[in-house]
């Protein structure tokens, strides 16, 4: 199969004056017979079995069965709460944990929640762009900016990717051997779960097996309900955002951009659009799409908030966590939240790596398959898009092994995983400000002067936020202690 | 979830009538008609033929994307000085 990237797109569909450029009004019924039974992929026809299934409730949702509108929600929901608790992943978890031990019950709890509204102002715009274009957030780049815009996007991207993926393994790592199991074989299952995810060779049972996995993100709430939390405390903090953090300005201010990172990062816009595309979501679901990306960005802030709990009471009893790494922070919990609670903790930063290895390995391939104009569909076969899957797995597999390798120093890994993603966003956000505004790509579906304000905003804190940490990091005086 | 799909005007509304007709099936065996259901640019073959077209950038939209590239690059580095940093500090 040849992957070169293919010369300057070409619209072969003129547009009519004043219509958008994209085809996106007609039904594949208006595809000539002949023509389209030659041209049928083994893509098309299971995307369109589980389009067939959405049409076929629609349909009788119209007769008002009220539960028929839940079996609809089931069937268009799941890249918006995949790409959420993807991204509670093993680094994210612990950073919640870090701010939990470091700073109890206070100001980061309203804070999250203040993320992940962010979060969801971003994702929503990327449900619109998929549903609309029906093509990836790397091809939309590509296509409407040029080749040297786009790989700069793309290295963003797969810097970014690749660190992430190498602390999700660290993650699996030190979660399974909290109970005794070897690396490599905590490594190695991992890797076999990504590669069991994806040899069903079919978007909807990919989707399902992964959102199976990931709702045990839940883990983290009975650890939380475990260590015996005062809610009045809790309640007081949700609606003060005090007590303030205190002490040294510079980690305080690392944690608010690692925290910020924990929920803002480039890999969601490129993933999200480009599940929502394999899913074949078209524009009449992008309500279903908004409510999935709400429901998935209300649950991952509630298990966020469930970290920082579970992990208060090191915060209580004066327990200095500042250079816990992952499986420290369950052992020194386990005094105080038990041994069930300590295990809870210990296996969701293990199913935290694991489901965020997997969402990213795949967000990775897709980037790369649109970006080379090659096969990018978990609809597809092995054979035709071999260098999809190679690109899912030889990344997963990399990141793996790295994580096997003796005295590799992967803590400051962790450390700037973060970091590095919220410093990565902006130019993100950029491109996708453009596109969404973009009526030649989205027609009717631009943003609103109230989408372009909150993605504005979400992008001056993401600079103000980093412009922030790199004085602190440059002139640490600067802030002071 | 309200119905926005007013803006897809079908080409073909015969064979759309089909599509609509046969929706009690599970899923038809006949791959043009379980394909009706699809958008035009959602098929493979004609994705790979379409691209949207190049868009022309404002000169205010290169200088902001000039200088977020310059950010991120400014930033990076300030990343890897805190590694080394934070690498000296524990191996003084």
């Amino acid at each position: 199969m040849n992957i070169r990237r293919k010369k300057p797109p070409v619209v072969d569909t003129l547009p009519q004056p004043g219509l958008p450029l994209h085809p996106t009004t007609e039904s594949a019924a208006s595809v000539p017979q002949g023509k389209l039974a030659r041209e049928l992929t083994h893509e098309d026809i299971d995307r369109a079995r589980d389009r067939w299934a959405v049409e076929r409730i629609r349909k009788e949702n119209r007769k008002f069965h009220h539960w028929r509108w839940l079996q609809l929600f089931w069937l268009l929901a799941g890249p918006g709460v995949l790409v959420f608790l993807g991204e509670n992943d093993a680094p994210s978890m612990l950073t919640y944990a870090a701010t939990g031990a470091r700073y109890g019950i206070g100001f980061f709890l309203p804070f999250v929640v203040l993320t992940f509204v962010m979060g969801f102002v971003v994702q929503e715009m990327t449900v619109r762009l998929g549903a609309v274009t029906h093509r990836g957030h790397a091809e939309l780049i590509f296509d409407r900016f040029g080749p040297f815009w786009g790989w700069f996007a793309m290295g963003d991207l797969v810097i970014g990717n690749f660190l992430t993926l190498v602390t999700e393994f660290i993650g699996v790592r030190a979660g399974l051997g909290y109970f005794g199991i070897p690396p490599s074989l905590a490594v190695g299952g991992a890797l076999l779960v990504v590669i069991g995810a994806i040899t069903t060779g079919r978007y909807w049972t990919w989707e399902r097996i992964t959102l199976g996995l990931a709702i045990f993100n839940i883990l983290f709430v009975p650890a939380a309900l475990l260590a015996h939390p005062h809610w009045g405390d809790v309640g007081h903090a949700m609606l003060t955002w005090s007590p303030l953090p205190a002490g040294k300005h510079s980690d305080i201010l690392l944690l608010i951009v690692a925290t910020i990172g924990a929920t803002v990062t480039p890999w969601m816009l490129f993933f999200q659009q480009s599940a929502v595309v394999d899913k074949g979501m078209q524009p009449r679901d992008i309500n279903a799409g908004r409510l999935d990306t709400l429901l998935g960005s209300v649950l991952a802030s509630v298990f966020a908030i469930a970290a920082i709990i579970a992990a208060a009471p090191l915060f209580r009893h004066g327990i200095n966590a500042a250079d816990f790494q992952a499986a420290q922070f369950a052992q020194a919990l386990e005094p105080w939240i038990g041994r069930a609670g300590a295990s809870l903790f210990a296996l969701g930063i293990f199913e935290a790596g694991m489901v965020a290895a997997i969402t990213i390995s795949t967000s990775s391939a897709y980037a790369f398959g649109e970006t080379l104009h090659s096969g990018h569909s978990l609809n597809r076969p092995f054979r035709d898009a071999w260098p999809f899957y190679a690109t899912l797995l030889g990344s997963a597999a990399f990141a793996a092994g790295l994580v096997l390798i003796p005295h590799v120093p992967l803590e400051y890994i962790v450390l700037t995983v973060n970091v590095i993603a919220v410093l990565a966003m902006p130019p993100a956000l950029l491109f996708l400000f453009l596109l969404v505004n973009d009526r030649e790509v989205m027609g009717e579906y631009v943003n609103g002067p109230v989408q372009n304000a909150a993605e504005l905003t979400v992008g001056f804190l993401l600079v103000a936020a980093g412009l922030l940490y790199g004085m602190g990091t440059v002139f640490p005086r600067l802030l002071g202690n | 979830m309200t119905d926005k799909a007013k803006h897809v005007p079908h080409a073909n509304n015969l064979s759309q009538d089909a599509a609509e007709e046969n929706l009690a099936q599970h899923s038809p065996e006949e791959p043009a008609l379980l394909v009706s259901v699809l958008e035009v640019d959602q098929l493979v073959a004609i994705k790979e033929k379409t691209h949207f077209g190049r868009r022309r950038l404002s000169g205010g939209q290169r200088v902001l994307l000039w200088l977020l590239r310059g950010y991120v690059i400014a930033m990076m580095a300030i990343v890897i000085l805190s590694v080394v940093q934070a690498i000296r500090s524990a191996h003084p």
